[in-house]
């Protein structure tokens, strides 16, 4: 025993793990085992409301909460959308970042910190304060309908919230920041005498974009790509605030199985999905991407 | 051609910062209205913020989000740096493992780690306390204290530390003479980052608060949904104004490391 | 005198590599040893074992009698001074250079006075406000030296103390460490890849190549009776021939070379006839004429194919008919050398000037 402490203050290594290894196991994994456990469990049934009760039946066992999953087209149409919203989000927010992040890269010195501050605000910011300022310009009373009746360009306010359009719109400006900056960075790693090379060599800007910027950068548009479906695909916010009940997504759907209807064990259930399908795109993405991108 | 080409994509691109930067500005603005209405107003009034701090449920929950947020800093900080301390001193193959352990959080949906939280902190009785909200809020803010110090103490010339040790410092000494005064950037930005996040989480929040530990955001949540006044800007101005706050203090205590750092 | 120091049989593996393959050695107190060897050879890891900083695979490590083996690198009373120097940049010089007595818990007004006395030693007073980014390269190593004499360790270990710096700078520090080690009489292990350095620095020379020490003999020794064809071929350079010994007679040996003349040689103790050996004659050693000068030994008719001019000397590279070619440097009198390329004339030198390399 002794010699073992002494081994371990000899490799202080393992000692200062300690820490995060009992921080990781007690409140992430527990929990989550302790979430796969409540997913198999029975319905408590009633709706009454009592604090310090769980709203499941502890000890039992059973897959129903699956099977309805599975047979009920009504959580199929929410996975089916809520893939859906995680691909548009992740192909409108890499386009739309690539665009900023290729100017930001060519723009003069002075200009790209103050740009990148802009990008990354946001992110400093609560959820609920951007859903709030996208409801204050967007709504059909917001600042860009008023304005455009002013102008005479419209009769009716156009309807641009809680449709389709405005859930993209706020997930994509939460999802939008990290492309950016993943993609700038790819950018910034680019050797710029490879694209003086290509420019001696005769090409067009346009030509070098094509042959050498774009396949030097095509790793971080794939990590742009998986990323911003991770979490477009678990969608919360802008699907509750911006949206209604045919737009949301299975993020939602637990909160709603949650707090609303009480029952814990269909809500965990429906968490445990949403993490496979998370899980379940993350390992594609290592299957098919060679070890150098992953570092 | 290329000229128009570039013209298109600058007026796509200023569309973008102003649809990223726009929401954010203007829910500023609308916090100093004068009226119930939600709108840009024509002069500006504190009425709101009155408003804010009269009213007991207001303050009770910046209360609560000030002792999370503290709280979530106080957990993930040691853990994130004790981690990134044993990162250095691990071989390669262990590094990438312990990389995906810590950073595996991240990508986990909140609402998965809220409602784990939930099942789990209710069972040990922990449910509904402040520790609770922020144990789940660390399971984000520890991964990021753990890369920026990572990052800083890469750089950190390991010779330095080998001399400290040379010279008779025990490990301890050596951590608190050389190691962290060297780090010291790397440390504020940590904690600036723990605390921005937990300021700024409401999904698992909205798990785990009861009634009478409902952070600020948890508290908009549902007023932005069904109770749209100036009242909620404000609240939501508020904690910009603390995040812009903390990042104005730490940019000046970094500049002020790099002031010395450069004599 | 019982060595301030005893390494005995030290190995160090990284994976599969062996960095130090079974190094032993002591050193005096007060004595200074250079580790000289090519990039790789071990040195660094040598040393670094010795400090703790690196924990040996095999072999025994005493300081001042004691073995430290399983001491941590706070409690083994030594001294470093680092290739990079390690000042930690966020102290001032005198904090610094106080650190090692600040560990022992001195108090700051104690320090002041003999970190004073350190500054003083290393010609460097006045400079104790200051931050190490302030100094100059020159600056930086005294700072680095000052802190690592200041606690009066039992050892000093030096890695490499001059290679960041100039030439002039250099030739300098040379002589103001090995002043400063003198005075304040700490036993030294000074690694370099600097022949020159090693040369002039230290009291006795370790060359070492691939983990091992080939030779441990004092400057003159190394340079003059090299131990293997290693160290005759890596200090300074050399005319290195191979050939069989034919006879030995009162302490001479005659060796037969593969290609050419015979040659006569000391003897060492363990030659014997039939021997295959090697010989090493340092270029400025060999005589070269236009005639052969009376008692001249070694003597050969050669031919000159080349002239290297070097300012104050030259070499030549000759060549023995049918024999092998070897360089001769002589110092030069006049503004020109007096042999041009074609010319043909005689070298020779005497028998104790050649090392036999068994
Ligand atoms: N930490 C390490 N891991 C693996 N191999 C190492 C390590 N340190 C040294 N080595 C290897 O051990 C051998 C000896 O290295 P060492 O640093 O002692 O050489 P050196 O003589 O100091 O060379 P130089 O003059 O270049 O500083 C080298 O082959 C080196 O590659
Ligand atoms: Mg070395």
């Amino acid at each position: 025993m002794q010699t073992r402490i002494a081994n371990l203050a000899r490799r202080p290594g393992l000692l200062l793990l300690l820490p995060v290894v009992v921080y990781l196991s007690a409140f992430f994994l527990i929990p989550f085992l302790w979430l796969l456990r409540v997913s198999l469990a029975r319905n408590r049934g009633g709706t009454g409301y009592g604090e310090g009760k769980a709203f499941y039946e502890p000890g039992t066992w059973t897959l129903d909460n699956y099977l309805q999953f599975l047979t009920d087209k009504f959580f199929l149409n929410i996975t089916l959308f809520t893939v859906e919203l995680g691909l548009m989000v992740a192909v409108i927010s890499t386009v739309v970042s690539y665009a900023l992040a290729y100017q930001i890269w060519r723009a003069p010195a002075w200009l790209k910190g103050p740009l990148v501050l802009m990008v990354i605000l946001p992110k400093f910011t609560n959820v609920i304060v951007l859903m709030f300022g996208l409801l204050v310009v967007f709504g059909s009373r917001g600042l860009l309908n008023s304005a455009l009746i002013n102008l005479g360009m419209i009769a009716e306010p156009v309807p641009m919230m809680f449709n389709l359009f405005s859930v993209l719109l706020g997930e994509t400006i939460l999802v939008m920041p990290y492309c950016v900056l993943i993609i700038l960075a790819a950018l910034m790693s680019i050797d710029r005498a490879l694209l003086d090379a290509a420019g001696g060599l005769g090409a067009t800007r346009f030509k070098a974009f094509i042959e050498v910027t774009l396949p030097l950068t095509l790793p971080a548009i794939s990590v742009s790509m998986v990323l911003s479906f991770m979490w477009g695909a678990a969608a919360f916010a802008a699907p509750y605030l911006l949206g209604k009940p045919d737009l949301y997504t299975l993020a939602v759907e637990v909160d709603r199985q949650v707090n609303w209807r009480l029952n814990w064990a269909m809500g965990s259930a429906i968490a445990i999905i949403l993490t496979g399908i998370i899980a379940a795109c993350l390992f594609f993405y290592f299957r098919q991407s060679p070890a150098e991108e992953r570092r | 051609m290329m000229r128009l080409g570039w013209r298109l994509l600058t007026a796509l691109n200023l569309l973008t910062l102003a649809v990223l930067f726009l929401p954010l500005a203007i829910s500023v603005l609308v916090s100093f209205s004068p009226s119930e209405l939600i709108a840009l107003p024509d002069r500006l009034s504190m009425r709101w913020y009155r408003e804010f701090f009269d009213d007991w449920q207001w303050i009770e929950a910046l209360w609560n989000t000030l002792a999370v947020a503290a709280l979530t800093i106080v957990i993930s900080f040691p853990i994130g740096l004790l981690a990134a301390l044993a990162y250095m001193r691990l071989a390669h193959r262990w590094r990438s493992a312990l990389n995906v352990a810590i950073l595996l959080p991240l990508f986990v949906p909140p609402v998965v780690i809220g409602l784990g939280a939930l099942v789990f902190h209710r069972s040990i009785g922990i449910w509904g306390t402040h520790v609770s909200i922020a144990l789940a809020h660390s399971l984000w803010a520890m991964p990021l204290v753990f890369i920026v110090l990572r990052t800083t103490l890469r750089g950190v010339d390991s010779s330095l530390e080998e001399a400290a040790a040379g010279l008779g410092a025990s490990p301890v000494r050596v951590f608190f003479e050389i190691t962290f005064p060297l780090i010291a950037s790397g440390v504020a930005v940590g904690v600036l980052f723990a605390f921005i996040i937990s300021v700024n989480e409401f999904i698992m929040a909205l798990f785990l608060a009861n009634s009478t530990t409902k952070t600020l955001p948890v508290v908009i949540w549902p007023k932005v949904r069904y109770l749209l006044t100036p009242i909620v800007a404000a609240a939501s101005s508020l904690v910009i104004a603390i995040t812009l706050v903390l990042l104005v203090v730490s940019a000046r205590l970094l500049g002020l490391r790099r002031l010395v750092d450069a004599r | 005198m019982t060595p301030r120091i005893r390494v005995t049989g030290l190995e160090k593996s990284f994976g599969a590599v062996k960095a130090i393959d079974g190094v032993s050695f002591d050193v005096a107190p007060g004595e200074l040893i250079a580790l000289l060897g090519p990039s790789g050879c071990g040195k660094t890891t040598t040393l670094r074992c010795i400090g703790g900083y690196d924990t040996p695979s095999a072999g025994d490590i005493e300081i001042a009698g004691r073995r430290v083996n399983d001491l941590p690198l706070h409690r083994r009373d030594i001294g470093m001074v680092f290739q990079s120097y390690a000042l930690f940049p966020h102290k001032t010089v005198e904090d610094n250079v106080g650190f090692a007595l600040k560990m022992k818990g001195v108090t700051r007004p104690a320090r002041r006075q003999q970190v004073g006395e350190a500054l003083e030693l290393v010609g460097m007073s006045g400079f104790g406000a200051r931050y190490p980014a302030q100094l100059s390269g020159g600056q930086r190593q005294r700072i680095a030296l000052a802190r690592a004499i200041i606690h009066r360790p039992a050892v000093l270990l030096l890695d490499e103390p001059l290679a960041n710096l100039d030439r002039k700078l250099r030739e300098t520090m040379r002589h103001e460490i090995r002043r400063v080690q003198n005075a304040v009489s700490i036993s030294t292990i000074l690694v370099t890849h600097d022949q020159e350095e090693a040369l002039v620095m230290a009291d006795r020379v370790a060359v070492m190549d691939g983990g091992r020490i080939h030779q441990l003999a004092s400057p003159s020794d190394v340079y003059n009776r090299p131990a293997t064809p290693f160290v005759a071929r890596f200090i300074g350079a050399t005319n290195f021939f191979e050939g069989r010994v034919t006879m030995i007679e009162n302490g001479r040996a005659t060796v037969q070379l593969e290609r050419g003349p015979s040659i006569i040689v000391e003897a060492s103790d363990n030659t014997v006839t039939g021997r295959n050996v090697g010989i090493s004659i340092r270029p400025e050693r060999i005589g070269i004429a236009m005639v052969t000068p009376p008692d001249a030994q070694n003597v050969s008719s050669v031919r000159v194919e080349a002239v290297s001019y070097l300012g104050a000397t030259v070499v030549y590279t000759v060549t023995v008919p049918d024999g092998p070619a070897m360089q001769v440097m002589s110092a030069l009198v006049g503004n020109e050398p007096p042999f041009k390329e074609g010319a043909n004339v005689v070298v020779w030198w005497s028998p104790d000037r050649s090392t036999l390399i068994v």
